[in-house]
């Protein structure tokens, strides 16, 4: 079964956060991502040989001749322990014996100890544990042996997505192992490495953590360079190590220790003997945050890295420090992106007399101001430094770019959206000026001379909104101003006849409005202009459709996914550019997020498996976990679901009229529903109807009896002779003819064989009691109530009806799936699912425009609907009317 | 006129007592939360019950824009019901005792209206009310204080269905229903006109601070040309005690943000006299200063027009204008100028958590001020007297909301008839 990525990360998550106990989400993540690559290096290269990158091998195939040794040192290893009393310790050996076979892994996989007591638990406790953590990764979607297609990274994926969870549980300052994925997309995309001509230039990130930013880095480039990176604590650097073969890349050195008092890459100059620091071409790097103490344990070991900037760095901050090692360890034409916190750019004494050497120097390309609280660990606001050694000389300024106010809530922490991310990169890399309250080139004088050397952003991009004025003159006189009218501009540029439509000039600067209150939303619905320019909305999306579709409708595994969504974005961009309205980047958001969630898992499907698109004739089970009972924890089938088309699709594609039949018979449930309230409400309070409803509803059982009860008393000539013959059973048959002839009426009772029984009896009486002369007295009531039966009945008949409709559709849905044509997959899921949704999240732009739109009038037309004096009129007239009132009431004054 | 003993007290002897549970059908309500609300659009609006406990009063115009719409509509459970005017809507959870607020809605016609999160819809089925009447009496201490034995729950309180039951409604004759709903509307009118009146009044003083205090249009006979400084040059700025202090039951008033950001002296923290004389051992609040926020808010000041004896938190500054009080004043008005605030903006820790200013950079906050101390006096005693009057119709609005109680409490009860 297929299992989109998104799912099963998400699962794994879930079910490793419910094996962690009272474990801390930092300590607990080296255990969950040792299992992962142990599975993962399992299915990729067991027994397969040295050739390989990574030895493995089971126990079958250990070579060691002591039996102590021989365990196996591969994933199918731990499961034979499953259950078994010693896993725990079972595991540490089997972990040993790998980094003992590969001694590239040695501190890499063996630093989590699973025979551990304290944080996995004792005895039973233990097994349990460790066996129900090793069936998860036992899971078949878990399979990493089958080849996938290139540039589908699901284990490097799965990887980042749980440092990402456990950077966002680890408590406090214990998720800065990690980078937000978006924020080192950002520097990997800034600084320039992606123009790389050298195929033996490097790259280095100093404060490497958990490695993510260095791989995306190296994956920036047009080819592979070498990458380094340096991580202070030996867990994390594990991590790195880890992550790195994990991505397949080899090209990666991780070292420990600390960079300031133990950097490990150095190098023996040409001329003297003397040792010095290995320079870079790139540098990225995400610092711990104003780190205390940097200085410890640096005598002797400062390789000139802290000189010549006229100060040094304040020892209970080391953002400068970071900064100079980096400047230091840069190539004199090397370029690097930075993350550091906002107040590098303005703070005072020492750091100001630093800061003021460096922009001398012109080294510093551009400035991005990030939104606060995106980072693990810390809430504080960041900024990237762009650096670029090569062409300081003619350097003229510095580019800079605010982009503190794009991001989206994301439960306690903020996240750059795909927009945001996009929006950075293409205004850095373009230097777009368009919008200077986002962007602006600053000159060197702006800087040294104005602001004397301060980089604090707001001094160089003023990215507020103006100000809302109060018209003292309009709220006397009446009128909305015209300059409100005006600000609104960009509207009318577009839908000019609006305006006229909705306002009048009364005069020169004064405005009045045309339509009431209540009539703005219709008036701007129905204005010519504004739905023309709906109109051309949906030709520029046909335009890019058509475009498009081509490519969509012929994927194949030749296709690199993350290509194809760079084009279909590049070309949206195109062909939204001209409707300035509608913010071109919204667009983006609503293509990239319907990739994200959607579009990316259904098209690596595609071109990954060798069915293609026909894996669209396939229907897959949704199971659920089974949470109570004796079959607690097992799972049970709850429905299915297209594997790339959605039911929904295909039932309106080709069981439309079984659609509708279910609708109108929901329509009768509903319809008949109404009647029976619309009846109880208009019941009479003394009914029998009322008595029966509880709450405005009754049921069908309740009603019967009652019907029963009321009718039971009916008495007739034959209920009576009944009732006699009744008392007389049982009697010989002989007896019972001849009583017949003298008692006509109770022939009615008579069975099919000629006999009359108790049953029989009964079944008549109550035959004549429902159907009629009951006496007049209650006539009403039992009519009243039989409608009322009559409606209950219905309402459960066509519910029943609705559900075998939908029983037997969903039976036809699924078998059709299997045979629908190659047309018919491509019609279905290229047009009616992709292109469909991603025009759906367009069309709710257009919707937002006009509630802006709205919502702004209105204001201004509350504002300014009543005058001062009107007010102040109405006012004075309310109060004596309440005064009359009090008089009336007994109260006078004067 | 005699009045005769019920289970509620004395009433008129022509009016009738019904139980809740002869008055109403309890309809059935939905349970949509906030987020799944919104003010844009939709096809049916929804009434939850924050809106009934904060924002409705008595009776609810549904056509009103402040009613939501529901986000979803495959959403609404089939058993929903859509709401007639003249149906009473509870609110049957709060935080405090005002749990029972109910509402009566009017105007259903516009927009079907439903009944939401926490409340009970009622219907009347028996006995003749005419508009607004129920709403009125049921938000009355007659009623409501016949649910307080009802009342359950440590956290939130809650009434439920079952309990409403016995409660008692009072019918008068519809003659006299009409006349006492006439004069609360009309109470209620005034009261809405009212809160107009201010809004309009605070809109106006907002315009004049946009003009004035940044010299945009002159008042008349002043023409000097205004003069650029910082707040350094004009007053001396010190901060607050950085130590949290030891709270007491009373004692010397103890200032924070807070007590800026709300306004509101008079419900403050308080510290002990000996901590107090230690704390302002170099320097105090005194008549003539200005508070200004730096820690949390930043920039919001405060004209210390009183003659304080309190001690304040690190999170304010105090500014000092050596004894220049119509300065301090000027300077208190222009923190509420956007301009003044932008200033604040370029100088704080922008993205500090929480935004902070540091007292060096409040003194790096350019002003531009008048130079003729005469116009400075002109331009305050505009804006002040601008700020009693809005005070003045506040103090008015309350004493008219207060008066309404009064009235409901003897109209509702028949202590004083209209007939």
């Amino acid at each position: 079964m297929a299992v989109k990525k998104t799912q099963l990360y998400a699962s794994l998550w879930a079910s490793c956060d419910k094996l962690r106990g009272g474990m801390d989400s930092s300590e607990y993540k080296d255990y969950i991502l040792t299992l992962l690559f142990m599975k993962y290096v399992t299915d990729k290269f067991k027994n397969k040989g040295a050739y390989e990158d990574i030895k493995v091998f089971d126990k079958a195939h250990d070579k060691d001749p002591d039996p102590e040794k021989r365990t196996g040192c591969s994933f199918d290893d731990f499961i034979a322990l499953k259950g078994k009393k010693n896993i725990g310790e079972g595991m540490d050996k089997i972990i040993a014996r790998l980094a003992n076979e590969n001694t590239d892994l040695k501190g890499v996989i063996d630093i989590a100890h699973f025979n551990d007591e304290k944080k996995i638990g004792r005895g039973q406790e233990m097994v349990d544990k460790l066996t129900d953590l090793i069936s998860i990764f036992q899971r078949p979607e878990l399979d990493f042996s089958r080849n996938k297609a290139e540039g589908d990274d699901i284990i490097g994926d799965a990887y980042e997505y749980l440092m990402r969870k456990f950077a966002t549980e680890s408590g406090k300052s214990k998720g800065q192992f990690y980078t937000p994925a978006e924020v080192s997309r950002i520097l990997a995309n800034v600084v320039g490495i992606n123009r790389c001509t050298n195929s033996s230039a490097t790259v280095c990130d100093p404060a490497c953590g958990s490695g993510s930013l260095l791989i995306r880095a190296i994956d920036a480039a047009p080819f592979p360079i070498m990458g380094y990176g340096q991580e202070k604590e030996s867990t994390t650097a594990g991590l790195a190590k880890m992550n790195a073969v994990l991505h397949r890349k080899a090209e990666i050195t991780i070292r420990s220790g600390n960079t300031f008092s133990n950097p490990q890459f150095l190098t023996k100059s040409d001329k003297s003997e003397s040792i010095t620091l290995e320079r870079f071409d790139y540098i990225v790097a995400n610092p711990p945050f104003s780190m205390k103490n940097w200085r410890d344990g640096i005598v002797g070991k400062e390789y000139g890295r802290f000189e010549g900037y006229e100060d040094v760095p304040p020892e209970k901050n080391g953002d400068y420090a970071w900064l100079m090692h980096i400047l230091k360890t840069l190539k004199s034409n090397g370029k690097a992106a930075v993350i550091l916190p906002h107040g590098v750019l303005f703070r005072v004494n020492a750091e100001a007399t630093i800061r003021k050497s460096i922009i001398k120097k012109h080294w510093i390309k551009g400035i991005i101001s990030l939104p606060a609280n995106l980072f693990y660990g810390t809430g504080i606001a960041a900024c990237v430094l762009v650096i670029d050694k090569e062409g300081a000389a003619n350097r003229q300024g510095i580019f800079m770019i605010d982009a503190s106010r794009g991001y989206v809530k994301d439960g306690n922490k903020n996240r750059l959206r795909e927009r945001d991310i996009y929006r950075i990169i293409t205004t850095f890399n373009e230097q777009i000026t368009t919008d200077s309250k986002y962007a602006r080139f600053v000159p060197n004088a702006e800087i040294e001379k104005k602001n004397k050397y301060d980089l604090n952003i707001t001094r160089y991009i003023d990215s507020t909104n103006p100000e809302d004025i109060q018209d003292i003159y309009a709220h006397i006189h009446g009128g909305i101003p015209a300059i409100d009218i005006d600000g609104l501009s960009k509207y009318w540029d577009v839908f000019p006849s609006l305006k006229a439509e909705l306002f009048s000039s009364i005069s020169e600067k004064y405005y009045s409005l045309n339509v009431t209150h209540e009539n703005i939303r219709q008036t701007i619905y129905k204005n010519t202009e504004f739905s023309e320019f709906g109109e051309k909305l949906d030709e520029a999306f046909a335009a890019w459709k058509a475009k498009e579709y081509p490519a969509l409708s012929s994927l194949d595994k030749d296709v690199c996914a993350k290509e194809l969504i760079v084009g279909l974005a590049e070309d949206i961009l195109t062909d939204f550019e001209h409707l300035t309205l509608i913010d071109k980047f919204d667009v983006y958001q609503v293509l990239l997020a319907y990739w994200n969630e959607v579009m990316s898992d259904d098209i690596s499907l595609i071109i990954s498996e060798s069915d293609g698109y026909h894996n669209a004739r396939a229907t897959d089970n949704i199971e659920e976990e089974i949470t109570q009972g004796k079959h607690k924890g097992e799972m049970k089938i709850i429905g299915w679901e297209g594997r790339l088309i959605p039911k929904s699709i295909v039932i309106d594609a080709f069981f439309r009229n079984e659609k509708n039949a279910i609708e109108e018979a929901e329509n009768v449930v509903a319809e008949t529903g109404f009647q029976l309230s619309y009846l109880i409400e208009s019941a009479d309070e003394e009914s029998v109807l009322a008595d029966v409803a509880e709450n405005g509803k009754v049921k069908a059982k309740d009603l019967e009896a009652k019907i029963e009860e009321l009718t039971q008393h009916t008495e007739t000539e034959e209920t009576l002779e009944l009732g006699l013959l009744m008392n007389q059973l049982p009697m010989k048959k002989k007896y019972l003819q001849a009583y017949l002839v003298d008692h006509p009426l109770c022939e009615s009772a008579l069975t099919d064989k000629g006999t009359v029984t108790k049953t029989s009896i009964m079944m008549r009486l109550s035959a004549i009691r429902t159907v009629e002369n009951m006496p007049e007295s209650i006539q009403d009531d039992v009519r009243q109530l039989k409608t009322a039966l009559e409606l209950c009945n219905k309402v459960s008949d066509y519910n029943k009806v609705v559900k075998d409709l939908r029983k037997a559709l969903d039976k036809k849905c699924r078998v059709r799936y299997e045979s629908l044509t190659d047309e018919d997959i491509l019609e279905l899921l290229v047009n009616k699912k992709w292109f469909d949704s991603i025009f759906s999240g367009i069309a709710d732009l257009y919707a937002a425009l006009s509630h802006r739109l709205t919502d702004r009038i209105v204001e201004l037309e509350e504002r300014y609907e009543k005058t001062l004096p009107e007010l102040e009129n109405d006012t004075t007239e309310y109060e004596a009317k309440v005064k009359s009132h009090l008089e009336r009431m007994g109260f006078r004054w004067e | 006129m005699g009045m005769k003993p019920t289970e509620i007290g004395m009433i008129p002897e022509e009016w009738m007592i019904q139980s809740f549970a002869d008055t109403f059908r309890i309809l059935k309500n939905n349970t949509f939360s906030r987020s799944e609300l919104n003010y844009v659009s939709g096809r049916f609006k929804n009434i939850h019950y924050g809106d009934v406990l904060i924002l409705f009063s008595e009776v609810l115009d549904c056509a009103r824009d402040d009613v939501p719409y529901i986000n979803d509509i495959a959403r609404i459970p089939e058993s929903a019901q859509v709401l007639q005017d003249g149906d009473i809507v509870m609110a049957d959870t709060a935080e405090d005792e005002t749990v029972g607020k109910v509402t009566e809605v009017l105007n259903t016609s516009v927009k079907p209206v439903m009944s939401g999160l926490h409340t009970i819809p009622c219907r009347v089925k028996a006995g003749k009310f005419v508009p607004k009447w129920l709403g009125y009496y049921m938000n009355s201490h007659l009623y409501h204080n016949q649910l307080l034995p009802y009342i359950h729950g440590t956290k939130v309180s809650s009434v439920s269905k079952g309990s409403l039951g016995e409660t008692a409604i009072i019918v008068p004759p519809p003659g006299e229903q009409e006349n006492i709903v006439k004069v609360l509307s009309d109470i209620d009118m005034l009261i809405a006109e009212l809160q107009k009146l201010i809004r309009k009044k605070k809109d106006i003083r907002q315009g004049t601070m946009q003009i004035l205090l940044t010299g945009k249009n002159r008042l008349q006979g002043f023409s000097t040309k205004w003069e650029n400084t910082t707040l350094g040059k004009i007053c001396d700025i010190k901060d607050g005690t950085h130590q949290t202090p030891h709270y007491i039951e009373s004692g010397i008033p103890f200032y924070s943000v807070e007590t800026i950001t709300n306004d509101d002296f008079t419900h403050v923290k308080y510290i002990s006299l000996e901590e107090h004389e230690r704390l302002t051992s170099s320097y105090k609040i005194e008549n003539g200063d200005v508070l200004m926020t730096r820690i949390g808010s930043i920039g919001k000041g405060k004209y210390v027009d009183w003659y304080p004896k309190a001690s304040f938190y690190v999170s304010l500054a105090l500014l000092k204008f050596r004894g220049n009080k119509s300065l301090a004043n000027f300077i208190a008005l222009l923190t509420g100028t956007e301009e003044f605030q932008r200033e604040v903006e370029l100088h704080s820790l922008q993205f500090a958590i929480p935004m902070k200013i540091n007292l060096g950079q409040i003194s790096d906050i350019r002003v531009r001020i008048p130079s003729d101390v005469n116009e400075t006096v002109a331009i305050i005693t505009v804006l002040n007297d601008m700020g009693s009057e809005i005070k003045w119709l506040e103090e008015k609005l309350n004493k008219y909301k207060n008066l309404k109680r009064g009235m409901m409490e003897e109209l509702l009860t028949g202590r004083i008839r209209l007939i």
